[in-house]
């Protein structure tokens, strides 16, 4: 009843009891370090990764960091900019729809989609971020997120979100049973609350009962949800959900695309403001590259720090080339199949051309180790080797299908039983080639 | 920035809501259906059971919540209301229900059993509703037929009403229950709403917020004859209405025209839409996706239906293709990896757990369909047009 009489007052002690809560006991020492918010900022991250790289630069003294040992530190995936480059309008349209709900009393839903390493998740947590800068509105919003991929089974996602809340652990379906008591929307919640559900496909187990629960705390009026869920599949509220979680999931959808060249190039070059170690054609190489095959833009990060690595381990180098980022590329796609077949014994070796033979002489994608075994026992005449019996061949197959390698069928133990390739015969071709060289 | 100010719209977007729900026009027949049901048995105070079915979003559980504080069912029933996707497991339901009516309980066979005693024993009529039955159905079906059976109890007083999706759930699920005449719940079904009921649902709660004249009339019936056609879902019709007053929200005049409507109806009902939205210079696929695309769309055209096309099938052409244009061709995992990255823009299903050499590929949309998206037509003309990679 009290509540219901004075509902201003209670808003406002509880406003001014979280601005009490966010100073710290501590002045002198935690005030310099964190300046508004408990979370990590990247700057520090960034110090203490600079500090790390120094320590293993030279153990002990530190040094002054080198050019490169900077830049490899502001291209780690963590030293993400405060502002994301390339995704302006994405920001935009969260920015608005949290704003709007917020400040409407509302609740909602949006999907976002996009292949990985797209900016998903950094730009919801910009949006956050940006909000919590905001005193007011940092005030009339709890932030919690979920990630699908960190909980053990997709029940947990209650007790794990009701942690958050209320920070007591609870088991799952008490969880269950106790937020949807609280986002029951019969008493009016007189705070919004900001739930973000990162890689929805791995929650949506074949009930699909969570992501419903989930949604369904949104279309209650007095809950104050606002879901944004993630997920890389563009159709997955046609394809995986079922029509009574898509009803509810509404129509609010996001999608981001991948990176252009153009934009994997600004990336780049935005974190490296101030450093002149990389060559503006190397970057502008790795971008295409990356940009023809996915747009993920933690890969062409990886691919440039592990650029960096490639010239500290040679000599010392100030300036990285499109050479040295070409050999990069090269050891990452020079196929571990290749390698893989290049490593097998004399007489693997010996069995993966008779399986290539046969099948190119039949025609077949598959063939029996009765008719390889046939087929080796002629390739070791041409070759002077002494052919193995049966039982090595069969355990010779089975270690190739453990390499992965080739497949062989599943329901027959014996010589008849049907024998496939992993891979392409031109990966034969080539990986013997080199050898026989 | 304009902070803790509610928006020029705030009273409409509350009244838009799903969840809001003070009437329920073109939902009169069937509440009046419900409220015939229940009069006629509480008169007489004979059991029953019924079954709504509808698709999602026609109002099934508004229209029955709404009876819910009628005076006929406050005066005469004990409500238990229990949703089937809310609790743990579907043998959970008998503990729920214990709880709700206050039987004090916790193991299920005990559940079942008090459940059954307080049905025997007098009491005050009990209205069981359960959404989203279909969620119970297990092996042996067990639940729901326990859970059907129990109004024949003599002086048991109770009228189950289960809801659910499916059209024919009893049927389906529960064939005996047509042995006998006394086990077969009523059946009643929510039609998707019309155009007419949309349009009159979205102009009543505009009325309401009292911003009705800022929504030309024909927008509104555009949009409800769009999302009629479509299924019928008023959330989906609530959703849209909302997004195109957030997008009038923004301009300077607060006008809504009829161009803002289709602008959002176009966002949402296209399935290529998402990857050209209004952006025409920007690059729609990478470009080593498109050749994927390209090479399937080769290998389907000369195959034969019922050919199966592998990855191996599929990864062999495509590196004739790149060694063709001189681009450096990749491994085995690298080009599955792309071909999973392609999977989840909806235009290939690949088959299979894991993804190996032999699993299938198959073209989900349309061929016209994918030639949209290829933005590089002279690209996939050249390499349609060249027999000889398939040899």
């Amino acid at each position: 009843m009290r509540k219901s009489m004075t509902p201003t007052k209670h808003c406002v002690s509880k406003v001014r009891r979280s601005i009490l809560q966010d100073i710290p006991e501590n002045k002198e020492t935690e005030v310099v370090i964190t300046p508004k918010t408990p979370r990590k900022t990247p700057k520090t991250h960034v110090k203490n990764l600079i500090a790390s790289a120094n320590k293993r630069l030279d153990s002990g003294v530190m040094v002054p960091c080198s050019p490169l040992e900077k830049a490899r530190a502001n291209l780690h995936l963590h030293a993400a900019p405060k502002h994301l480059p390339c995704r302006e309008v994405e920001f935009k349209s969260i920015h608005s729809f949290l704003v709007r709900k917020i400040n409407d009393e509302l609740t909602g839903s949006m999907y976002i989609s996009g292949v990985p390493g797209t900016g998903k998740t950094a730009t919801v947590k910009r949006v956050i971020d940006f909000l919590n800068a905001d005193l007011i509105m940092k005030h009339s919003f709890k932030f919690i997120e979920i990630n699908g991929l960190r909980l053990a089974n997709p029940h947990q996602a209650f007790s794990v979100i009701w942690k958050e809340l209320t920070t007591e652990t609870v088991s799952s379906s008490r969880a269950q049973a106790l937020l949807n008591d609280y986002f029951s929307g019969d008493e009016v919640r007189n705070l919004s609350t900001i739930l973000l559900v990162d890689e929805v496909d791995h929650i949506c187990n074949r009930k699909q009962d969570v992501v419903y629960n989930i949604l369904d705390w949104s279309s209650r009026i007095g809950s104050r949800v606002v879901v944004i869920t993630i997920a890389n599949t563009m159709d997955l509220p046609e394809r995986v959900l079922r029509g009574c979680v898509t009803s509810r999931m509404g129509l609010t959808r996001l999608v981001f695309k991948p990176y252009t060249f153009q934009q994997l190039q600004e990336i780049i070059t935005n974190r490296l403001i101030g450093n002149s170690s990389f060559d503006p054609d190397a970057v502008q190489f790795v971008a295409r590259k990356v940009a023809a095959i996915s747009g993920d833009a933690r890969r062409a990060l990886d691919i440039c720090r592990r650029a960096i690595d490639l010239i500290k381990s040679e000599d010392d180098i100030q300036l990285i080339t499109i050479n040295h980022v070409t050999q990069v590329l090269n050891s990452i796609l020079s196929g571990v199949r290749v390698t893989a077949i290049r490593y097998c014994s004399l007489f693997e070796k010996i069995f993966l051309k008779a399986l290539r033979d046969e099948t190119i002489r039949t025609g077949f994608d598959h063939s029996t180790i009765d008719s390889i075994y046939i087929q080796m026992k002629s390739i070791c005449l041409f070759e002077g080797e002494q052919l193995p019996n049966d039982q090595q061949v069969i355990m010779m197959a089975y270690r190739l299908r453990d390499n992965g390698l080739i497949f062989l069928e599943k329901k027959r133990t014996d010589v008849f039983r049907k024998v496939s390739l992993n891979i392409s015969s031109e990966d034969i071709n080539y990986a013997l080639e080199k050898y026989n060289n | 920035m304009t902070c803790n100010k509610k928006s020029h719209f705030g009273a409409a977007l509350l009244n838009l809501h799903s969840g809001y729900t003070d009437s329920l026009p073109g939902r009169e027949e069937q509440i009046n259906c419900l409220k015939s049901f229940l009069e006629k048995h509480t008169k007489d105070h004979v059991s029953a059971s019924m079954y709504v079915s509808g698709p999602p979003g026609t109002g099934k559980t508004v229209s029955l919540h709404s009876l819910f504080v009628s005076d006929l069912v406050i005066n005469n029933f004990n409500v238990v209301y229990v949703n089937c996707s809310m609790i743990k497991s579907a043998n959970c339901v008998y503990a729920k229900i214990a709880e709700i009516l206050k039987l004090g309980c916790r193991v299920q066979r005990e559940c079942i059993l008090t459940i059954e005693q307080y049905l025997k024993t007098k009491h005050k009529s009990i209205l069981l509703v359960l959404d989203e039955i279909d969620q119970l159905s297990s092996k042996n079906q067990s639940i729901l037929y326990k859970l059907f059976e129990w109004p024949t109890i003599p002086q048991s007083k109770l009228i189950v009403i289960g809801i659910a999706n499916s059209l024919d759930l009893t049927d389906r699920l529960l064939p005996m229950l047509k042995t006998k005449i006394s086990l077969q719940p009523l059946l009643l079904n929510f039609p998707p709403y019309t155009k007419t009921e949309l349009f009159n649902i979205i102009t009543h709660r505009l009325e309401n917020a009292g911003v009705a004249q800022v929504f030309p009339s024909n927008a509104i019936q555009l949009l409800a004859a769009k999302i009629a056609s479509f299924r019928g879902d008023v959330r989906c019709a609530l959703d849209v209405t909302r997004q195109v007053i957030e997008i009038a929200d923004e301009k300077t005049d607060k006008k809504i025209e009829l161009n803002d409507v289709i602008a959002v109806l176009n966002n949402v009902y296209s399935t290529s839409g998402a990857l050209d939205i209004n952006d025409e210079n920007s690059e729609k696929l990478p470009l080593l996706q498109e050749l994927v695309v390209c090479a399937l769309l080769l290998l389907l055209s000369s195959s034969k239906k019922s050919q199966v096309i592998t990855i191996g099938r599929l990864f062999d052409v495509f590196k004739t293709i790149c060694s063709k244009r001189n681009i450096q061709v990749r491994d085995l995992s690298e080009f599955i990896t792309m071909c999973s990255l392609i999977e989840t823009r909806g235009i290939i299903k690949i088959q299979g757990q894991s993804m190996n050499r032999l699993s299938k590929v198959i073209l989900l949309w349309d061929k016209n369909e994918v030639d949209d998206v290829l933005h590089d037509k002279q690209l996939l003309v050249d390499i349609l047009n060249d027999k000889y990679i398939l040899m």
